[in-house]
């Protein structure tokens, strides 16, 4: 299948020896002893309901028939995850009936015995190898064709001392993801290997196995639909050149459209849905399966507003309704406040799903997808630009920045959706990306502090951060010396600008905030009682705005 | 600091030396997050509630009452059996945890007291003490030890000290404040090496007076100094005389600044009464040392009275012990024998004293890793199998998962750092930059057995190793899977034991070999 695909004639290894070469070098198998020492330390860290959650869909899919599966309803965690997901939960609860009985009974609200809690913790960690063999593959295929196109030596790359193979910090970079950790190992979820299917579907587009990259594509939608953030990236991709391909001077026209690959490529898309969906369809659960996966009924933010546009706007509410100050604006002057929403900083946005704005327009979902739409059409340019896996890799990081920041209900956890794909960047065309990744990591992983709240989480939470960002911090700079980039070696090897270090040493002062004046000073004054989210998240909104902008000049700018 | 160097070489030093620290606290705060000793078991619980009981105690109850049976304070729950500084250090993180938690440290009511902050509180303290004591006594030693190293190159031995797997984990996991007693010695080591004789002596007091076990490396210490001072000709002999009589009183004059609460008669004797109870057994549990082999064959406590048992240990002991003596004597102020004395008197303790805990393997383990950049093979496998000794201990803590993956970590990263070391003597080997650089020259027990054998026993190590990790993996999963044999009871533990003493003895024949074939003539570092 995959030997097939082989259109590109520059892929003489085919998929099994990159596999086998990656797993011969002995630093890859350190790298993943290394996080998997991290990943099982941190097994008696706090979770999140999310735990319950997927135990909730472990004796769910494992006790009752398919077509209960989207019905039932005894816990308020129902299923809302895909088939495919579901079909995991089950696969998953096979192995869970050895470990402890209990887990897998619907009626076992809350339930966690040590043996749950290591079944669970250990399914995500055994999970993680397909993440990191996915991305040890990819970081291989892309920075080794660098090597090799710059020197015209094979062996250059294996002789490397490992903190100058850029093929391994680049793993380095995306394996210990501090989000990755913070969401999955700690909060408990299962992006780990999600991700991996991502990545495994990235590098065989890259590497030229168009259809096995898009099918991969397609079975991930079936897994966790907010990968759609993906899909225009990778629709418009498909489209120009897998279906309207000109193989002589790779340019887009209507005229050049290849049938073949075209039916190809929809019916291997139609049969993994129909292999997801089928059964739902013939038992006519459809709506109830959509009402599952798309409930509507929630708000435009999250309890803790996710640090996107929404984030500002909110904020600004909140501003302009503080002490009636919107009453010295002559456009809203008249405006008439009901009174339980004046007065509060906070509430009302702040742990409730159901918030209005008082005095900006409200915002529909339509209004939301209007926006993205928009916001959209420049990060497809960027891939309709070149045939190059740097645009590819960039294309995808700003249609899911793109639904992150102007989205409906947007998840603060959707950060790692960009910062894992970006990681791919990190050390790429001569570390142009390097700056932007470094403050993206920085401040889109320190706006998932909340997520850990508990006082033994925070302390992990900032050594995992701080660990994180010296190790890319040093991988950078060492790769800087390395291709002699002189101009980027200014002041501090990152061609940081002041404002940017200031600002990003502010979040030393925020965290300091949050942990020492917040809890004690302010926390207890109802009016202030959710400053300390509401700061984190108007704070790390800033910064990932000025990363969203700064992605827009990369793809306007020249390589 | 980090961003604002204008160089980008001391940017790069700057932020290696910030991923130590941050490493450092990291791989602590994860054990931490583990299990305690003792956790969720009444009525006595573990360590870890010796040591807040004890904060309970020193902070609630007059000081001249710390040592004594009294209505408030009963020594048969985890009465104080450390000495003074133990006490005062209880006492100051007593203090913080009133205001953090008073509950936590309330007279009576607080036993068994167990929250998620107030073991926060407690792992805390660890670390802390770790961060003021330990970590900077293991950077003095790498800086001033291994001064002519590249900086990685002291990194990485920083490292490989001060995260030793045993030490982390019976510190930060099964609950002890073993750093500040080895730190504490560390420094007082480090003086010495640096030829600062008195603060070396005041030093090793405050460590003794931390934790007693650290007289394990008093007939190192002492020897050393008596000999460097020594001077046997006429002339000299009054000044030598006088050296000597300024480090006694610099000692005293330590003890009794610590021992200022307890000076009187009565204090006093009850104080070291709680620090030496002869009164329990031949050993603790089962220990990996020469008793526990010994009983296989003999049960000693049947044929002698513990009377004549502490007699044979005591004459052991100091048989093992006269390489030292001997040593010492031969090459007065060298660095080397010096470390190499403080393995031999500490290992002869742990294998041949009176009333020895599996825990006290962590006071060879100090000496011996710190030599890891002159004897990688050694050091290094004598650090895995210390904390192989351990295990039964830590499966009992619940620290299973920490134990598993730290060891498997330290065993890969370990024997691939080691290689790296080795590595780099072939390239000191070559004559090209021998010029400057320094090892150590002696003849290890390898060598030996290569000239007896006229083999080179040193390619087969591979094999060594890979056997005996083959034999620690089966220790374990019959200590965790199998029933004992029903005519037999401690069998696994047993097996256990005398796996680690043979090991043990090996390492320590290898230093009195070493200490005994090292040749000072080819050693330039001092």
């Amino acid at each position: 299948m995959i030997k097939s695909e082989g259109q590109d004639p520059a892929n003489k290894v085919c998929f099994i020896g990159e596999l086998k070469s990656i797993l011969k070098q002995t630093r890859n198998w350190n790298l993943l002893l290394f996080i998997t020492t991290i990943k099982l330390l941190l097994i008696p860290s706090y979770f999140s309901t999310d735990f319950e959650v997927h135990r909730n869909w472990l004796a769910i899919t494992s006790s009752l028939p398919i077509s209960k599966w989207y019905f039932e309803n005894t816990s308020e965690w129902t299923l809302d995850y895909p088939p495919f997901f579901a079909w995991f939960e089950f696969t998953l609860s096979k192995a869970a009936y050895y470990f402890d009985k209990g887990m897998l009974e619907i009626n076992n609200l809350n339930y966690s015995t040590i043996q749950t809690i290591l079944f669970q913790r250990f399914s995500v960690i055994f999970s993680d190898l397909l993440f990191i063999i996915a991305t040890l593959l990819l970081s291989n295929l892309i920075y080794s064709n660098i090597s090799n196109n710059n020197k015209n030596n094979k062996s250059s790359s294996q002789s490397l001392a490992w903190y100058q193979d850029k093929s391994f910090l680049v793993s380095l970079i995306v394996i210990l993801n501090p989000g990755l950790l913070m969401v999955d190992h700690i909060h408990f979820q299962y992006n780990g290997f999600l991700k991996g299917i991502l990545i495994l579907s990235m590098y065989f587009i890259i590497r030229g196995n168009i259809l096995v990259g898009s099918v991969l594509f397609c079975v991930l939608l079936n897994f966790k639909h907010i990968y759609m953030y993906m899909a225009p990236a990778y629709f418009v991709y498909l489209l120009i050149y897998y279906c309207f391909e000109n193989k002589k001077n790779n340019k887009f026209s209507i005229s050049n459209i290849n049938i073949f690959n075209f039916i190809k490529l929809g019916s291997s898309v139609l049969f993994i849905f129909a292999l997801s969906l089928g059964p739902f369809i013939a038992m006519g659960q459809i709506p109830q399966l959509l009402s599952r996966l798309f409930p509507f009924g929630r708000g435009l933010s999250h309890a803790y507003w996710a640090p996107n546009f929404w984030s500002l706007y909110n904020f600004l509410d909140r501003i302009l309704l503080f002490n009636g100050l919107y009453k010295k604006i002559p456009f809203f002057k008249d405006l008439i406040i009901s009174s339980d929403v004046s007065g509060n900083l906070t509430s009302g946005l702040v742990g409730s799903d159901s918030q209005t704005h008082a005095i900006l327009p409200k915002i529909t979902p339509p209004i939301t997808l209007l926006i993205t739409v928009l916001f959209l059409i420049p990060s497809i340019y960027g891939i309709i630009k070149s045939k190059n896996w740097k645009d590819f890799i960039l294309g995808i990081c700003q249609s899911s920045f793109t639904f992150f920041m102007f989205g409906w209900h947007v998840h603060e956890k959707a950060i790692i959706m960009i910062t894992i794909p970006l990681g791919f960047l990190s050390l790429a065309s001569n570390n142009r990306f390097s700056k932007l990744y470094f403050i993206l990591s920085t401040v889109g992983h320190y706006s998932l502090f909340p997520l850990l709240f508990k006082p033994t989480e925070i302390t992990t939470r900032i050594l995992v951060l701080a660990f994180y960002t010296i190790l890319l911090y040093l991988s950078i700079i060492s790769t800087n010396q390395q291709s002699q980039s002189k101009k980027q070696n200014n002041n501090n090897g990152l061609g940081l600008y002041f404002y940017e270090i200031v600002y990003l040493i502010g979040l030393i002062g925020l965290e300091i905030f949050n942990i020492f004046i917040h809890p004690f000073y302010l926390a207890h004054i109802e009016k202030y009682s959710f400053i300390a989210l509401m700061i984190t998240s108007v704070y790390t909104s800033i910064g990932i705005h000025y990363c969203y902008l700064y992605i827009f000049k990369l793809i306007f700018s020249k390589d | 600091m980090l961003l604002k160097t204008k160089s980008l070489s001391t940017n790069v030093k700057i932020s290696l030396f910030l991923l130590m620290i941050v490493v450092s606290l990291l791989a602590r705060y994860l054990v931490s997050l583990n299990s305690y000793s003792g956790q969720g078991k009444p009525p006595m619980f573990g360590d870890y509630e010796a040591q807040r009981h004890w904060m309970e105690i020193t902070t609630k109850l007059d000081v001249h009452e710390w040592y004594f049976n009294t209505t408030d304070n009963n020594l048969l729950y985890w009465g104080l059996d450390y000495p003074p500084l133990t006490a005062y250090l209880s006492w100051v993180y007593g203090k913080i945890g009133e205001i953090v938690e008073p509950a936590s440290m309330e007279l009576y009511t607080s036993r068994g007291y167990e929250t998620p902050t107030s073991k926060l509180f407690m792992r805390a303290t660890v670390i802390v003490s770790d961060l003021i004591i330990w970590i900077p006594s293991v950077w003095f030693f790498v800086t001033s030890f291994y001064k002519d190293k590249t900086i990685t190159q002291k990194i990485g031995a920083f490292l490989f000290i001060s995260l030793q797997p045993g030490l982390l984990l019976i510190d930060h996991g099964h609950f002890q404040y073993n750093g500040v007693s080895l730190g504490l010695a560390l420094f007082a080591i480090t003086f010495i090496i640096r030829d600062q004789q008195l603060l070396a002596s005041i030093f090793f007091v405050l460590s003794l007076n931390y934790k007693q076990m650290s007289l394990y490396y008093a007939p190192a210490f002492f020897f050393y100094l008596l000999f460097s001072n020594l001077e046997f000709s006429f002339s000299k002999l009054f000044s030598s005389f006088f050296k000597i009589l300024k480090i006694g009183l610099v000692v005293i004059a330590t003890f009794i600044i610590c021992w200022i609460p307890f000076l009187s008669i009565e204090q006093a004797s009850q104080v070291l009464f709680r620090l030496f109870p002869f009164s329990r057994g031949l050993f603790e549990d089962k220990v990996a040392n020469f008793w526990c082999f010994i009983s296989v064959f003999i049960n000693m406590k049947k044929l002698f009275s513990t009377e004549v048992l502490i007699k044979l240990c005591l004459i052991l002991t100091l048989a093992t012990m006269i390489p030292l003596f001997i040593n010492l004597f031969k090459n007065k102020n060298s660095k080397f024998i010096f470390l190499y004395s403080l393995i031999n008197s500490s290992f002869s303790f742990f294998l041949f004293s009176f009333q020895v805990h599996e825990k006290t393997i962590l006071l060879p383990l100090l000496p011996v890793s710190l030599l890891i950049l002159h004897h990688p093979n050694t050091v290094w496998w004598f650090s895995v199998i210390s904390t192989f000794s351990m295990f039964p201990l830590l499966f009992k803590d619940g620290l299973i998962i920490p134990y598993i993956s730290i060891m498997v970590f330290f065993i890969v990263f370990g024997y691939q750092y080691k290689n790296e070391i080795l590595k780099s003597f072939n390239n000191l080997n070559d004559p090209k930059t021998t010029s400057n650089k320094t090892m150590a020259s002696s003849k290890s027990i390898t060598s030996i057995i290569s000239s007896l054998l006229k083999i080179n026993v040193e390619q087969y190590s591979k094999y060594w190793y890979a056997l005996n990790i083959v034999g620690m993996i089966v220790c374990h999963l019959l200590y965790q899977f199998v029933p004992q044999p029903s005519g037999l009871p401690a069998l696994w533990l047993l097996l256990v034991c005398n796996f680690s003493f043979i090991h043990f003895t090996l390492t320590l024949l290898d230093f009195i070999i070493r200490m005994f074939t090292f040749n000072p003539t080819k050693v330039k570092t001092f």
